[in-house]
C-alpha cells in the first residue's frame, strides 16, 4: 500500500464512530451536488462559518471529481451505474472540525506524479485544468492519500475549526 | 441533481451570460460550449451575471480564466458581476481575483463597457 501525505504526517487514521455518515454514489458527475450539500450541511453543524464550510464543500467536490476523472478514467453511463464500484464518502465529525474519507476502487493516481500547481504557476502557464489538488491543499488542513490495488484508494481530508 | 442554466443576452457591444445553478463537473460542458461559441464569433466583451450562481468548480474557474485572458488579448474583457460572498472569498483566497475581474452588479459591469 502506498501512502502519501500533505499536512501533518503524524496524524492517525480515524476510528469509525457512531456519528459518521457514509454516502455511496455511482461514479458519475450527476451526484456531486448531493455530496456537496452534505459536506456543507455537516460542516455548518460542526460550527464552521459559511465561508469555511464552502471551502470544505469545494475540497470534497474536487476530490470526488478527481476520482471520477483520473481513478475511473471518466464518468460511468447511466446504464452501467448499478455495476460500477462507485465512490464512498464517509463524513466524520471531529471534536475540533470535520473529516471526509473518499474511497474508490479505480486505478488511483500518484500524488507525486500529479504535481500540485499553485495559482501563479497555473495562470502563468495558461493551463485551464489541473487545479483540483491545489484547491484541496488550500482548503483543508490535512490531506492523505492511500493507494492499494487490493482494498482500493482513499483520500482523507481534514478541516479543523 | 443540480445543473446550471445559462441564458445569453446580447446588449449593444457586449453579451451577458445569466448563470443559474451550480457550475461543477456535471454542468461544465455547458459553460465550455457557450464560451467556445462566443470565442468562435469573436465576441470578447462578456458580463457574467452570477447573482444566482450557487457553486463554481476548479474546471469552471479555469475556463473563465482562459476566456478572460483571450478576451483581453483581443481588446475585450470578461467581468463577473454579483458574485456571492462565498464564491468571491474562494476566488480571492485562490488568488484568481488577479485575473478575474469581480464587480458589484451587472449595471456596474455594463457601464464600464460603455466607457
Amino acid at each position: 500500500m502506498d501512502k502519501q501525505h500533505v499536512g501533518d504526517p503524524n496524524e492517525q487514521p480515524l476510528a469509525s464512530g457512531t456519528n459518521d455518515l457514509t454516502f455511496h454514489v455511482p461514479g458519475s458527475y450527476r451526484y456531486l451536488a448531493f455530496v456537496r450539500d452534505a459536506a456543507t450541511e455537516l460542516a455548518l453543524q460542526q460550527g464552521f462559518n459559511i465561508f469555511d464550510a464552502g471551502q470544505f464543500e469545494m475540497a470534497v467536490d474536487e476530490a470526488c471529481t478527481n476520482v471520477i476523472e483520473h481513478s475511473y478514467g471518466g464518468a460511468c453511463s447511466l446504464e452501467s451505474e448499478p455495476d460500477h464500484p462507485g465512490i464512498s464518502i464517509r463524513f466524520i465529525p471531529l471534536e475540533n472540525g470535520i473529516a471526509a474519507e473518499i474511497s474508490d476502487h479505480g486505478a488511483g493516481f500518484d500524488f507525486q506524479k500529479d504535481r500540485i500547481v499553485d495559482a501563479n504557476e497555473y495562470i502563468a502557464n495558461r493551463n485551464e485544468r489541473g487545479l483540483g489538488l491545489y484547491i484541496i491543499s488550500q482548503f483543508v488542513d490535512d490531506m492523505c492519500y492511500e493507494h492499494s490495488s487490493e482494498t482500493g484508494n482513499t483520500m482523507r481530508l481534514t478541516k479543523r475549526l | 441533481m443540480k445543473g446550471c442554466t445559462i441564458r445569453q443576452e446580447q446588449r449593444d457591444t457586449f453579451d451577458i451570460l445569466h448563470l443559474n445553478g451550480s457550475l461543477d463537473a456535471y454542468s461544465f460542458s455547458q459553460l465550455e460550449d457557450t464560451l467556445n461559441e462566443l470565442r468562435d464569433q469573436d465576441l470578447n466583451r462578456v458580463v457574467l451575471n452570477c447573482e444566482k450562481l450557487e457553486y463554481i468548480s476548479s474546471a469552471a474557474l479555469g475556463a473563465l480564466i482562459g476566456f478572460s485572458r483571450r478576451a483581453r488579448e483581443r481588446h475585450g474583457d470578461m467581468k463577473l458581476a454579483a458574485v456571492s460572498a462565498k464564491i468571491r472569498s474562494i476566488i480571492e483566497l485562490l488568488g484568481f481575483d488577479k485575473i478575474l475581474e469581480l464587480v458589484d452588479d451587472v449595471d456596474t459591469a455594463t457601464s464600464s463597457f460603455a466607457d
